[in-house]
């Protein structure tokens, strides 16, 4: 039986410095969430912007990845930085920090990372239902 | 216990889907709408809804309940649907207490909702001529004593209250405490607590009265470590849990009634909660005699 699992993520873009970036010619990052067969694409337009992504997947009952990527393959890229991850509307708190990433310029796995200095993959199992597990999330 | 199909049949009399979806939109916002497009309470939700509420409808028809510790809310809305007169639910966390304020206006429903904490429960009792206190999983988290000392004291009538409660047969006690009972003149031991120390990234542990003030105000999240500063490795929190024995006994010298008393049958795993999937609760209905 599928289970219907909504996660949003606040992300922010950080160029670090408007005059590094302007004198390297770093582009913005375009970012693409997705839980199980669902995603959702933005292109950060300017530093500091901040973007709710929320994507609702049909999910089996088990262990979900929900992925953060960066979509272009320039080595230099603005960084971005997660703010919060809620999962059907309810902030995951400390839970965020449970968390993978694996930038691209780097073999290393690095755990409770939120700011993505370089591309990579960003990643957070979810488990579903959600509301079985995580005390907060729904009626249970 | 009612069959589980029993209780489901119960549920679906008295539950309104468009309302409990209305709930959750206004605490948890667009992104429960998925969530509860296709919403089946889990067997523990209609395990404690058989416990909580429907063994106790005597106690609720007619009465002013206080829903002490009401999380989403879900339990004072169906005392409400069991015909309380009234319903005060009192929660630390802002969202809940926001959200479900805005419920209640938007059905004209007879329940309002409070932030408040377990020391507010004389005041409580007092202000809002309360009947029948609700009292059902903040037992892990608070002097819950106190608060049915205060209960006790009170003109409020009625408790049901939920525990944790763990089987006696869990701790045997050494020879030293025996001999220290008979030194000292005092009887054997009653029963006992247990005391566990978890990392402090609940939502709950926002109810450490040291740093209540520090909590996220909407979610009671407190990543605050013992020197009172945020740090994910050294944050701690403490949660207890008394033992059956010791719990029967507190209640009886306290001088409530035991109208009835039931012990978790199954141990459930449709749930994120430890008591439920270990099998510990335990339910009372209390009457409070004069």
């Amino acid at each position: 039986m599928p289970y219907a699992t909504t996660v949003s993520m606040v992300v922010m873009a950080d160029m670090q410095d408007d005059l590094q970036s302007f004198v390297s010619h770093k582009p913005l990052p375009e970012i693409r969430v997705t839980l199980g067969d669902q995603g959702e694409t933005h292109q950060f337009s300017q530093t500091g912007e901040t973007h709710q992504f929320t994507v609702t997947a049909q999910l089996p009952r088990g262990q979900h990845d929900l992925n953060l990527e960066y979509t272009k393959d320039a080595e230099t890229q603005g960084a971005v930085e997660i703010l919060s991850v809620s999962v059907q509307g309810w902030p995951m708190g400390l839970r965020i920090y449970q968390c993978l990433y694996e930038p691209r310029n780097s073999a290393e796995k690095m755990k409770s990372h939120l700011y993505l200095g370089h591309p990579g993959r960003w990643s957070m199992s979810i488990p579903v239902p959600s509301h079985e597990r995580i005390g907060g999330v729904g009626f249970a | 216990m009612l069959s589980i199909l029993r209780a489901k049949q119960i549920w679906n009399q008295h539950a309104d889907l468009g309302h409990l979806g209305d709930m959750a939109r206004h605490i948890w916002g667009p992104d429960s709408d998925a969530m509860m497009k296709d919403f089946n309470p889990t067997n523990t939700v209609l395990m404690k809804y058989d416990h909580k509420i429907v063994r106790n409808e005597r106690a609720i028809r007619g009465q002013r309940v206080l829903d002490m510790g009401c999380n989403h809310g879900l339990w004072s809305y169906m005392a409400h649907r069991h015909g309380a007169s009234h319903v005060v639910g009192v929660e630390p966390r802002g969202m809940f207490v926001k959200g479900l304020n805005a419920f209640a206006q938007q059905h004209d429903l007879p329940m309002e909702f409070h932030r408040g904490y377990d020391t507010d429960m004389a005041r409580l009792l007092r202000n809002h001529r309360i009947d029948t206190v609700l009292m059902t999983g903040v037992d892990t988290l608070t002097q819950w004593e106190n608060m049915l000392l205060d209960i006790r004291k009170s003109s409020a009538k009625w408790l049901i209250m939920q525990v944790g409660a763990i089987p006696d047969v869990w701790v045997d006690f050494t020879s030293a405490v025996f001999d220290f009972a008979k030194s000292t003149g005092s009887p054997m031991p009653i029963g006992f607590s247990l005391y566990f120390e978890h990392h402090n990234a609940d939502t709950v542990s926002g109810l450490n009265p040291l740093y209540r003030d520090q909590a996220d105000p909407e979610t009671g999240y407190q990543h605050i470590d013992p020197d009172g500063k945020f740090d994910i490795n050294r944050s701690r929190c403490i949660t207890n849990r008394r033992s059956r024995q010791y719990i029967r006994k507190f209640i009886e010298q306290v001088g409530f009634t035991v109208e009835s008393t039931i012990l978790q049958e199954n141990k459930t795993q449709d749930t994120a909660g430890a008591s439920a999937s270990s099998g510990l609760y335990q339910w009372y209905l209390l009457r409070n005699k004069k």
